[in-house]
């Protein structure tokens, strides 16, 4: 890998991203709300694993059963479609960061961003639709 | 250059996995209670073992490049960036070991680890 390097900030201007949040736009949250989204689903996969995990939490069939069927608890399941919220956000935000890497959408960058949205909306509705009526509580 | 673009590479082949997990838990037997047994018979086509363990693979490299992004994109030492990545993948293949011992019962009929 090449050495570091330093990048010297034009004199007289003061960027620093804590002083200028209101020069955010729509890409710059994109990217905040994409690094959050991401080290959230990072902590659930290790709580996911965990709580699956055979030999911290149960002995065999009977508590896997009980384990599982806790989870399927009102609390859980408000948890759950906030965790599908997430990695929606992250899977659409991400779809959009792939086809800016390949030279698509750059100008309509934020349209691009909106249009995605309104499908993860799409597609949330549904998947509530499909779910929730057969949730067990 | 590799970090950057096998984390699209390995976000491609998120969505897919991704989407198989979450049909196959919640979509594909609508209303339909998890068990130990469902697992167990899920299991035991091939298939459903390439989708759990490819996801696990997948998502475990993704969740910790992107990881190692976060936390080596303001320095500039080389040496602190190599240890980073040698932390990570540490962590990474423990937590892919971690992984497999909790799809061993289903696999295996025995976990790889316990007491």
């Amino acid at each position: 890998m090449g050495q570091g390097f330093k990048v010297r900030p034009a004199s007289g201007l003061k960027r620093h991203p804590a002083q200028s949040l209101a020069t955010y736009r729509t890409g710059t949250w994109a990217w905040v709300l994409h690094r959050v989204s991401g080290l959230l689903i990072l902590a659930y996969l290790y709580f996911h694993l965990i709580v699956l995990s055979s030999d911290v939490w149960f002995k065999g069939s009977a508590d896997f059963n009980r384990v599982v069927g806790e989870l399927t608890a009102p609390p859980f399941l408000v948890a759950d479609l906030l965790l599908f919220v997430v990695v929606l956000y992250h899977a659409l935000n991400g779809i959009r960061i792939m086809l800016l890497d390949l030279g698509y959408g750059i100008r309509h960058q934020r349209q691009v961003f909106w249009g995605l949205m309104g499908v993860g909306a799409l597609v949330m509705a549904a998947a509530s639709v499909a779910l929730l009526p057969r949730a067990h509580l | 250059m590799w970090p950057w673009l096998l984390q699209r590479v390995s976000a491609a082949l998120l969505l897919f996995f991704l989407m198989a997990h979450l049909w196959i838990e919640h979509f594909m037997h609508l209303g339909a209670r998890i068990t130990y047994r469902s697992v167990l018979e899920r299991l035991l086509h091939g298939f459903y073992v390439f989708v759990d363990a490819g996801l696990l693979a997948v998502v475990v490299f993704h969740g910790l490049n992107g990881l190692r992004t976060v936390l080596v994109e303001n320095t500039n030492d080389p040496a602190a960036v190599r240890a980073v990545t040698t932390t990570v993948w540490v962590v990474g293949v423990a937590t892919f070991v971690f992984g497999m011992d909790v799809l061993s019962p289903f696999l295996f009929g025995h976990p790889w680890f316990r007491l």
